[in-house]
């Protein structure tokens, strides 16, 4: 079938366009504010001391003591990251659903699923921008092996994001419009012939 | 059996051959010889110059990634660079380009820090960076004479006239822009000083049309 088999397509370049955010999630609020906290940039040296507690010159336990451990220092962030978390735990649900939707629900949502995979990339697209620069790049090299030195040094994070999502997002976004447009029929046969009789009655009188 | 007119254009065809591998004749005394070629003249400084002041957005395209580092400095001295936290009694900076076939490569950010962790502390070389502007901040109790070869070593990427990062197979020239001056460096470029304001620029593959031109305040 394939119908069955591009509806799976669909779904999977939606899931891998989604892949970071999904893996992200799993990097809790807390851990997001001690991540933040120990890469602040800290180009003052009293500010580097504030989260830098182990350093100290004199080794006295006193200013060790007086001076604010990492985790005090990401405590204010954590709210922000709570709030964070939340939308991208809203967000990947979302995309499950559509995934879901699709790939199990084709013929009791029609394409009411299509619509949401659609959504899912748009929502892609808005929030994370993708970038094109490993594409790019193959222009700059010039050179596959070249190319590769520099993909190959991206962590797998930043090759599911430049390498795949890019990619992954407009196979997601094209095939739900085809699906939406010719294998499912974005209106169901009902709804056409409740437009359509209507409408061919005035032309008729 | 080549023909009569066949056979009359053999010498003309040779004669024009000669002349050609010749180069033409005429102003030509190198007696046989070909000249090296002469180098590429200096690119001009690109204007206006890009203000990288304060902690400055990305310059250039993504090339290194994030994980670069990995056999980068962990907190170890580095060719006697020790990584502590910031004494900023001397502090100036140096820009650093690396420009493939005509685009600007981004250095990445963070080269040079150690993070802190709940049960580490952190920190930092005293040469490195706050952003991917290509900026290095070298900061120290007293002054100090580091080096690009001192800033690759700290970043774990190699560096040589061949070499760049792990970009090979094309050809590297190094350029150094001081008061607005650009010069061609043919030494060792691992010799290069970091000194304050100055602009080093590596040009790899194809001639650069302008140097990548930056400003700041500051030292």
């Amino acid at each position: 079938m394939p119908g069955a088999w591009l509806r799976a397509i669909v779904a999977a370049a939606l899931l891998l366009t989604w892949l970071v955010p999904v893996a992200r999630l799993a990097v809790l609020p807390q851990q997001r504010a001690l991540e933040r906290a120990a890469t602040e940039p800290m180009c003052l040296s009293a500010r580097a001391a504030l989260v830098l507690p182990g350093i100290d010159d004199t080794g006295s336990s006193r200013a060790l003591t007086q001076r604010p451990t990492l985790a005090d220092v990401a405590a204010p962030m954590q709210r922000a990251f709570d709030k964070q978390w939340q939308t991208d735990l809203t967000r990947v649900l979302f995309v499950a659903l559509a995934a879901a939707m699709l790939l199990f629900g084709a013929r009791r949502f029609g394409g009411v699923a299509p619509l949401l995979v659609i959504a899912a990339a748009s929502l892609y697209l808005w929030a994370y921008e993708p970038h094109w620069d490993a594409y790019r790049l193959l222009g700059v090299t010039q050179s596959l092996p070249l190319w590769w030195h520099a993909i190959s040094q991206w962590g797998w994070a930043l090759q599911a994001e430049r390498l795949l999502a890019p990619l992954m997002v407009w196979v997601a976004l094209l095939g739900a419009c085809w699906l939406l447009l010719r294998m499912e029929g974005a209106w169901p046969r009902r709804m056409q012939q409740q437009v359509h009789a209507p409408l061919r009655l005035f032309v008729t009188k | 059996m080549p023909s009569k007119r066949v056979r009359a254009l053999v010498p003309l065809f040779a004669a024009v051959v000669a002349v050609w591998s010749c180069g033409g004749g005429g102003d030509s005394n190198d007696g046989g010889q070909a000249a090296p070629p002469p180098p590429a003249p200096i690119p001009p400084l690109s204007q206006p110059p890009t203000d990288i002041s304060g902690t400055a957005a990305a310059q250039g395209m993504d090339y290194w990634g994030n994980n670069s580092n990995a056999n980068g400095g962990k907190g170890e001295t580095i060719d006697g660079i020790p990584c502590r936290v910031m004494d900023e009694t001397y502090h100036i900076h140096t820009h650093l380009s690396i420009v493939l076939n005509g685009q600007l490569l981004q250095i990445p950010n963070a080269l040079g820090q150690v993070p802190a962790t709940t049960t580490t502390a952190g920190c930092f070389y005293q040469i490195h960076n706050h952003d991917a502007s290509g900026r290095l901040h070298i900061e120290s109790p007293v002054p100090v004479n580091y080096t690009l070869g001192n800033f690759f070593h700290i970043w774990g990427q190699p560096l040589s006239t061949t070499n760049v990062g792990g970009i090979t197979g094309q050809p590297i020239v190094f350029y150094i822009t001081d008061n607005g001056t650009t010069t061609r460096y043919d030494g060792d470029p691992n010799a290069i000083g970091l000194t304050s304001h100055r602009l080093i620029t590596i040009q790899i593959g194809s001639q650069l049309n302008a140097i990548p031109n930056f400003t700041w305040t500051g030292t």
